[in-house]
């Protein structure tokens, strides 16, 4: 954008491109909003386009395709962790006690957060999309082996167990849990079966003084 | 026999497919076009087979309770230590879920449709009893600390067990159980800590 045009817009009505920033969230969580709750298949870009009352066209202006939306709703979710993470971090807490605030944090948005829950689903979809996918939770598992290794330079981890293999067996079984919390009961019971699995997991991992 | 060969393939590929949308849609979402649409085959090729989505879903949790309960069988005939059951079960059932998409469909739909209609209840709840005994088991015998109820254990492994199917690899090509092998190494030392007295939040 030039000096003179940014002059213009911003003396006008919205800048065309924060509109078109703004037009374009709201199609990505109109997209979130479909995929966690009917799936992928069952999910065109024209319900897309109802439920966020836009053309077709106007939709095909953001996203190529179905499949751009799928990525676009899966990097969102990336984007989440690094957010949640500074929240926590403000709390200044220690290691310990950051992974715990983080992941229950974390648990909170399976539960109530569509983009989250979109991801997930698109990740138990994998083999019906047509389209390679980011790889699943590589981000979430790169940051949480850094806040362990935090821990064991503060002793607070296990002795003998290797931050990223700690990471690795977090992600497993929290994504297990809400995968089964989901097929069972619509995940209703998640904050009850995170906790379950935060006491038994997390305190071997971090066990208590 | 071309005939007979060719049938044989046809109800196959049906087979695989229907597992593959009943392991991602779950039962109530999955349709019989959705399953056809995933082969080059006909609706009527399917018909051919099987006369419903119930039929399709009894044979698939049929064969995983076939497929799984000899498994079983042969890990609970081990006689094995308590600990040592649990990692051959936790690692055997990644494994076996890993390599047979139809196996991961006979153990969604039997945690979905429970009670008799698939015949599916034993699949589930014979792994569920089997984590549960021998956990308690490990406890009594040491190999694992008290201060958690062998269900929270058993929630742990299991969730583990599904969690590893979807996790990315860091290796690529490193199959799932030998990556399970590895975490339950370090869950097996974490788990086994004496530790003192924590609070008792396990008590669930």
């Amino acid at each position: 954008m030039s000096p003179t045009s940014t002059a213009r817009a911003t003396t006008g009505r919205e800048p065309k491109q924060e509109r078109a920033v703004r037009t374009r969230a709201q199609v990505l969580d109109t997209a979130a909003e479909l995929f966690a709750t009917r799936g992928y298949e069952a999910t065109s870009v024209v319900d897309i386009a109802e439920h966020v009352g836009m053309t077709k066209g106007a939709v095909y202006f953001h996203f190529k395709n179905k499949e751009a939306m799928a990525i676009a709703v899966v990097e969102n979710n990336y984007d989440k962790w690094p957010t949640f993470l500074a929240d926590v971090r403000a709390r200044d807490l220690d290691p310990r006690q950051t992974i715990l605030a983080l992941l229950d944090r974390t648990a909170e948005a399976f539960r109530t957060d569509r983009t989250v829950q979109a991801a997930a689903r698109l990740q138990s979809e994998r083999s019906l999309i047509n389209t390679p996918l980011p790889e699943p939770y590589i981000g979430w598992i790169d940051l949480l082996a850094d806040l362990f290794a935090e821990a064991a330079d503060a002793g607070q981890l296990k002795e003998g167990v290797p931050p990223r293999a700690a990471a690795q067996i977090v992600v497993s079984s929290f994504y297990g849990m809400q995968h089964i919390s989901d097929v069972l009961h619509q995940r209703a019971d998640l904050m009850e079966r995170w906790q379950e699995l935060r006491d038994v997991t997390l305190d071997a991992l971090l066990p208590h003084d | 026999m071309v005939k007979q060969e060719r049938a044989r393939r046809t109800y196959e590929v049906i087979l695989d497919a229907a597992a593959r949308e009943f392991v991602s849609l779950g039962y109530a979402r999955t349709t019989l076009g959705g399953v056809i649409a995933h082969t080059e085959l006909s609706k009527g090729a399917l018909y051919g087979h099987f006369s419903s989505k119930e039929d399709l879903a009894r044979t698939l949790v049929r064969h995983g309770a076939t497929i799984w309960g000899a498994a079983l069988a042969d890990i609970e005939s081990a006689r094995l230590a308590p600990l040592n059951a649990l990692r051959v079960l936790t690692v055997s059932l990644a494994g076996r879920l890993w390599a047979d998409v139809r196996v991961r469909a006979a153990f969604r739909l039997a945690a979905e449709l429970p009670g008799e209609a698939l015949d599916g209840g034993p699949l589930l709840t014979d792994v569920w009893d089997f984590l549960v005994d021998s956990t308690r088991r490990a406890q009594a015998a040491g190999e694992i600390r008290t201060h958690c109820s062998p269900e929270s254990v058993a929630q742990l492994l299991l969730s583990l067990v599904v969690g590893v199917q979807h996790l990315p690899d860091p290796q690529r090509d490193a199959p799932v159980k030998d990556r399970i092998e590895e975490l339950w190494i370090i869950i097996a030392a974490a788990l086994r800590s004496p530790g003192p007295a924590p609070a008792p939040v396990c008590d669930a």
